[in-house]
């Protein structure tokens, strides 16, 4: 509760921090009473969730902060059980059904049913319909975004959705244009400096700006992550100060460490040693997409220009098969192999050039 | 004249049309014909084999050619497998030693079985081969013989490929020992229960009928394929006897006192490992080429077939081996013609036998080079009719071989996870890594078309997955490979992969919702939880909490607050080496943490303490003011929420009244049943308009509705419509 993170969550659609502009836009489409069906999309950390509760806010008062979690079980039919945890409040109800895998189709069929199809009691005071939020829609099967889409005409009368996800890229076109899409773009640097700056204001403390900087840089721009390094640092040393080290995740450095093993040789057995350092981070639940991405950025700035762009083409093309194949480590396997491959017929091409 | 010629067709037709197509007595004349001509082929067929027998001149008996000629009139009928079948030990063409271990190891039982305290089966010890066993054993009975006089290991396991006389040798030397041989095998039941009752069966108790009762020896054929619980009760049958034994000396009752030979093709079975650890195995080693061909040559001597040396060697070769698969080739190739040259062998299509190979043998074929094989049975003619393609080592061959290997091999996942676990150690030539990324290239393939069979379902184009196996084998394939290791790395991953999922989805069930609702695994474990391990590890002094700052106790506040919060708490463990020390739980810390990597500061083992039980505090405290601000009556009702929304005053709920909502039948259009518009006619206006004030008298008069909260005041308690919502 009293993390940072939470701790200084804007509650309503005035208090965000940045985009204040999309978020007068959001406050004049609820402020009808009514609104489509959204699909809010743009990277982890920028505050899409956050958006979200403003805008149930809004509509709803502070009723949608009285949440629970529930435990639902659906039958497959194929007679298996499947449980989800869903949150809840009595205006909305949250889920994210790629949480049981394969079965996803499922609960988007019966839980939006279920909630569809029971009315509002009160309509003069309450708002005839519930809002779904369906998190991690990227993730959904193709199965159950087919299932989706005609529920969401279906149930218009009773049900808005409201999806959310990363990219929409995965996000089947008959979905798309059924959405208002709203796209949450990561904050700049300064904004994430200013919202640092504001927050330590808040707990009285002194943030010196090269520090807010810093920590927004290695944040990626996630505020987020910014946010809990910034208190990660308030922890280490009670007053802030420039020079102080900002710890960065563990997998971070482990992937920066894994890639520089790859550019110091090209050989099967240091292919072998980074296959290992490859198995531990998928086993640390760091997605393949993550890893692949993290080589690459690391790689390249080894690489000159005109090797970067066939480093940047097979990442990618490998890329795209991890996701059409289920062995993550096959896949990044291969691309180091490729990468040492690309990288060692560089280098004794430079050394031939010199003789 | 036209209607006699009309009735003349007419009988024609009715005459055509008898009971049977063709009279008797043309079939008479034919049966007749076709005995002549039997009787003629048969003189033939004798005067011919008398004239072979004669060119052979190995049997000059007349005696024995009309034995012969008798024998092979009723053998035909058998197969020859049967008929050369060894019937003494002498015969038996597996390797000396093995033979002789499996006698030695059957003749230990002599002590128990024919032992002292049965008399009357001192007769069958008269051979005098036995006697001087039976001194060997006693010799060896100090350490070989456990307390029962049995020996060590009371089983034996035959493993070998088919073919070689496994069975056979077993029941032989059964035989040879003196036993009555039983066989169970896999065309028997074997459900553990039926199982039982057998071995009980054969075990305990001996033919009482017959001339020569003789004691059983039972030989389990076939055990690989068993249910597992069949063996474990054989296993538990050989165990359980012996703490029996401890107790009870020399009780008979179920302790297992006759000899047990199993058979089986692959020793490595999961169902067999238990079993492998108490018997005697014994592996069989292919017969020798020489050796079987010899047996071979007497064979189709006997049968009157011409042949040589050579051809029979070249069968051998062509069947591994196996003397079952020669036997019937020859039995085939009889059938048809007398003599048996090379080419015939070359040409027979001898059975391939779908060996199932083990995964190590497979995995090691392919990744080395095949020896040099010197076909020797090559004619001149061969050679220059190019028909055949015996060179093993040709590319052709190689990728055959390796793709049947592959395809007999099945389990087409462990043999890739195999060779992907593999193949780094291979020494090849590749300074330019392009192999290896040939290699990784159809991995992933195979990936993305595993990938598709799976969710499709659609298994058609699993057929391509193993040229996987032939890819890496020219790529990789070495005189030298590398010693192969079972591929155990991806399962590794995967448990831990497992592991550490379910730690974040049980931290995160638990979360509080408003922090929950924020997060999902993924931004949990990237970013998360690697900021908050350092957060929830503040520096603090160890002192008692009594001599903490403000601050300082504000801190503690904070932290608590938020390990509660994120669902976390310190608990107490043992050590390995017997110290206590507090762990998270869940212990997420294990997800964050990198081997390797830079040391994360802790909290002390006191602070850690300290911590959990806060943490307890803070959770018993939060309860119990639930609970209080439940019980006690609601001072003051929250309303400004409500106040935010309507913008109007706001009578207090208990002064509320319900008031029913006036119609206004004017506004209201009636509709009929079927929903059509009734069109109200002029004249009731008045009459509607009457009736309308009497309902609005009715309405204005103060009518109260009042709800009984509770059935009695024990139980009333006031809820706040707050806690309901």
């Amino acid at each position: 509760m009293s993390l940072w993170v939470d701790k200084h969550r804007p509650t309503s659609l005035h208090k965000l921090d940045f985009h204040k502009e999309q978020a007068a836009h959001l406050k004049k489409l609820v402020q009808g009473g009514d609104f489509p069906h959204l699909l809010v999309y743009g990277p982890s950390g920028a505050g899409k969730k956050t958006r979200i509760m403003c805008l149930l806010r809004e509509m709803y008062g502070s009723g949608v902060e009285k949440l629970r979690i529930e435990q639902h079980t659906f039958t497959t039919p194929s007679n298996k059980k499947i449980e989800i945890s869903t949150i809840s409040s009595n205006y909305h109800i949250e889920v994210n059904p790629s949480d049981v895998g394969n079965q996803d189709r499922v609960v988007i069929q019966e839980l939006i049913k279920t909630v569809a199809q029971v009315n509002q009691l009160e309509t003069s005071t309450q708002k005839d319909f519930k809002v779904v939020i369906l998190t991690e829609v990227d993730r959904l099967t193709k199965d159950a975004q087919h299932a989706l889409r005609r529920t969401m005409e279906k149930y218009m009368a009773t049900c808005r959705l409201i999806l959310c996800c990363n990219s929409t890229s995965k996000v089947i076109p008959a979905i798309r244009s059924r959405c208002l899409g709203v796209r949450v773009p990561a904050p700049s640097i300064e904004e994430v400096c200013q919202v640092l700056q504001n927050i330590c204001k808040k707990e009285s403390l002194n943030l010196p700006t090269e520090l807010a900087r810093r920590i927004a840089e290695k944040s990626n721009r996630n505020l987020r992550r910014a946010i809990l390094m910034c208190e990660a640092c308030r922890v280490q040393q009670q007053n802030f100060t420039v020079d102080q080290e900002v710890t960065e995740p563990d997998w971070e450095l482990y992937l920066k460490e894994t890639a520089q093993l790859i550019a110091q040789q090209q050989s099967p057995k240091r292919l072998l040693e980074v296959r290992g350092r490859l198995y531990e981070l998928l086993t640390h639940c760091i997605p393949p997409d993550v890893i692949i991405k993290g080589l690459l950025q690391e790689l390249i700035s080894n690489c000159d220009g005109q090797l970067k762009t066939e480093v940047v083409q097979t990442a990618a093309y490998y890329e795209h098969r991890l996701q059409m194949g289920q062995k993550a480590i096959y896949h990044l396997e291969a691309f180091v192999a490729k990468f040492m491959a690309i990288y060692k017929r560089f280098l004794e091409e430079g050394i031939a050039d010199l003789f | 004249m036209d209607l006699y010629s009309e009735y003349d067709k007419v009988g024609k037709h009715a005459k055509s049309t008898r009971l049977l197509p063709v009279s008797v007595e043309q079939m008479k004349d034919e049966l007749e014909t076709e005995r002549q001509n039997r009787l003629l082929e048969e003189a033939t067929n004798l005067t011919q084999q008398m004239r072979r027998n004669l060119d052979d001149g190995d049997l000059s008996d007349d005696d024995v050619t009309m034995e012969t000629h008798e024998e092979t009139s009723e053998s035909k009928k058998l197969l020859w497998v049967e008929k050369y079948a060894p019937f003494k030990y002498t015969d038996l063409l597996s390797e000396e030693s093995i033979n002789r271990t499996l006698l030695h190891w059957i003749k230990l039982w002599d002590f128990v079985v024919f032992g002292k305290d049965m008399p009357i089966k001192t007769k069958e010890k008269k051979k005098p081969v036995k006697e001087v066993k039976k001194k060997k054993n006693q010799i060896e009975v100090l350490d070989e013989l456990d307390k029962l006089n049995r020996p060590k290991q009371t089983l034996v396991l035959l493993n070998g490929p088919p073919g070689l006389g496994k069975t056979t040798l077993a029941h032989t030397v059964a035989k040879h020992a003196g036993y009555n041989v039983v066989e169970i095998n896999a065309s028997d039941d074997r459900s553990a229960e039926v199982f039982k009752n057998k071995i009980e069966a054969a075990t305990q108790m001996k033919a009482v009928m017959g001339a020569e009762p003789r004691p059983n020896c039972l030989i389990i054929d076939e055990i690989d394929g068993a249910p597992q619980p069949a063996i474990n009760m054989l296993i538990n049958l050989t165990k359980k006897i012996e703490e029996q034994a401890t107790k009870k000396k020399k009780k008979d009752g179920g302790v297992l006192l006759r000899p047990i030979i199993c058979i089986c093709n692959d020793q490595y079975v999961p169902a067999l490992r238990q079993l492998r650890q108490s018997a005697l195995i014994m592996n069989f080693p292919p017969t020798e080429p020489a050796r079987l061909a010899a047996r071979l040559y007497e064979v189709i001597k006997q049968e009157h077939m011409k042949s040589d040396m050579t051809t029979l060697l070249a069968l051998c070769e062509k069947t591994d081996n196996d003397i079952r698969s020669c036997l019937n080739t020859l039995q085939f190739i009889q059938r048809k013609c007398k003599e048996l040259t090379v080419k015939m062998v070359q040409h027979v299509t001898v059975g391939q036998k779908d060996t199932n190979k083990s995964l190590f043998s497979l995995w090691y074929e392919i990744f080395s080079l095949p020896r040099a094989k010197k076909n020797k049975f090559i004619t001149i003619q061969d050679i220059k009719n190019n028909e055949v393609q015996v060179n093993n080592q040709s590319l052709p061959a190689r990728f055959n071989n390796i793709l049947h290997s592959t395809y007999a091999a099945g389990e087409y996942d462990r043999v890739i996870q195999g060779l992907f676990e593999n193949y780094c150690e291979c020494k090849y030539k590749d300074p330019k890594m392009d192999g290896l990324n040939f290699a990784m290239d159809w991995l992933t393939f195979v990936d993305s078309v595993n990938q598709y069979t799976m969710h499709i379902q659609d298994y058609s184009l699993m057929g391509y997955v193993p040229y996987i196996a032939v890819t890496f084998h020219l790529l990789f394939a070495a005189n030298q490979p590398p010693r192969i290791q079972y591929p155990h790395s991806q399962y590794e991953a995967l448990t831990k992969h497992n592991k550490f999922t379910n730690l974040i989805s049980s931290l995160m069930s638990d979360m509080s919702p408003s922090v929950r609702k924020y997060l999902n695994t993924a931004s949990m474990t990237m970013e998360v939880l690697p900021p908050l391990m350092d957060i929830i590890q503040p520096n603090f002094r160890p002192v008692n909490t009594q001599l903490y700052s403000t601050r300082e106790k504000e801190e503690m506040a904070q932290l608590i607050r938020i390990m509660i919060a994120y669902n976390m708490t310190y608990h107490q463990e043992k050590t390995i080496d017997g110290q206590f020390s507090y762990v998270l739980d869940p212990h997420v810390d294990e997800v964050v943490r990198f081997t390797g990597m830079k040391q994360h500061k802790q909290l002390t083992y006191a602070a850690k303490q300290l911590v959990a039980r806060e943490i307890e505090m803070e959770k018993m405290r939060r309860n119990d003011k639930n609970f209080t601000s439940s019980s006690t009556p609601a001072k003051k009702v929250d309303n400004k929420s409500n106040a935010d929304e309507k913008k109007a005053p706001v009578i207090p709920n208990h002064k509320q009244k319900l008031q029913a909502i006036s119609l206004n039948p004017d506004q209201m259009v009636q509709k009929d049943f079927f929903g059509r518009i009734i069109k109200q006619k002029p004249q009731d206006s008045q009459n509607s308009t009457q009736k309308e004030e009497k309902k609005k008298n009715v309405l204005n008069t103060d009518i109260w509705f009042h709800f009984k909260g509770g059935f009695s005041n024990a139980v009333r308690r006031n809820v706040r419509v707050q806690d309901l919502i």
